[in-house]
């Protein structure tokens, strides 16, 4: 098994602390969106963080892999070291996945159905809708979109 | 909400990022020898959906045990809207979905997406239930 090594390079000192620092702010700004946004039944800042989130992870990526992230020849060294801090760590930190399906379980328990299946479908289809936008925003004006994009 | 609170759900958001960049750095280097002795093509990010799903289960019982006067809320801020905030992450799966629309792996997209979406409510809900039975 040695034809695929370990990948200790990713887990070094620098990764990690880019990581935890865009993770730090990420959450940061989530909750600060929390706050400051009124309470409600439906969450909308956990809304707004995860729809607003996934467009600008798809247009970082996008701008990225353009920029040279994960080709083999270029030197990815920066573009790699932008994902890990802005990506993995500020937007992965910015939207989450736990407050969403634990939102809609307590609607659910709370009777809250139609509410519950609203947000749940809304989030999922804007997410998406999003994350592409975001990758179409990036795209140079008539290059196609293709697996290579992202 | 003091400053103090705050700052500890920044850095706990900061850890728990880091945990999921770990494990799923982890999953994804098994994934790929798996996947050279298997000479399966896998291809789907197994790791950030056991993230979105164990996180998941962990804040709605973190939240029921609350329900149920056993955990502080400070608390559920700190480990539910801190660590596990930054543990779990909708981004990168809707990216990842995108990913694999755009490749053709539809039914993989469903499952990422949909598939996943279910798992973690339904988990969320089953933690949710075992922690408000929890009496403090």
């Amino acid at each position: 098994m040695d034809q695929v090594r370990f990948p200790w390079s990713k887990l070094g000192l620098l990764p990690i602390m880019l990581v935890a620092a865009g993770g730090a702010v990420g959450t940061a700004l989530r909750e600060a969106l929390v706050l400051v946004l009124p309470d409600s039944e439906f969450p909308w800042a956990i809304f707004c963080a995860n729809v607003v989130g996934s467009f600008l992870l798809g247009f970082l990526l996008a701008i990225l892999v353009r920029n040279g992230l994960h080709s083999a020849g270029a030197d990815s060294r920066l573009p790699e070291q932008m994902r890990l801090l802005f990506g993995v760590g500020a937007l992965g930190g910015f939207t989450t996945y736990s407050a969403l399906a634990e939102g809609v379980a307590t609607l659910l328990r709370s009777g809250s159905t139609t509410l519950a299946i609203f947000y749940a479908a809304v989030t999922l289809v804007l997410g998406l809708a999003a994350a592409w936008a975001g990758i179409r925003v990036a795209a140079r004006r008539g290059e196609p979109l293709t697996e290579t994009s992202i | 909400m003091t400053p103090g609170i705050f700052l500890a759900i920044a850095v706990a958001g900061g850890l728990g990022a880091v945990a999921r960049y770990v494990f799923d750095t982890i999953a994804g280097h098994w994934a790929a020898k798996f996947q050279l002795r298997q000479g399966s093509d896998l291809e789907f990010p197994f790791g950030i959906a056991v993230i979105n799903l164990v996180g998941s289960f962990l804040l709605g019982l973190l939240v029921g045990l609350s329900l149920a006067g056993t955990v502080d809320s400070q608390w559920v801020l700190i480990i539910g809207t801190g660590f596990l905030g930054g543990f779990t992450t909708f981004s990168t799966a809707s990216v990842d979905t995108v990913r694999m629309v755009f490749i053709g792996h539809h039914r993989r997209a469903l499952t990422n997406s949909i598939g996943i979406l279910i798992g973690a409510i339904v988990l969320a809900g089953i933690g949710l239930w075992l922690g408000s039975g929890v009496a403090g």
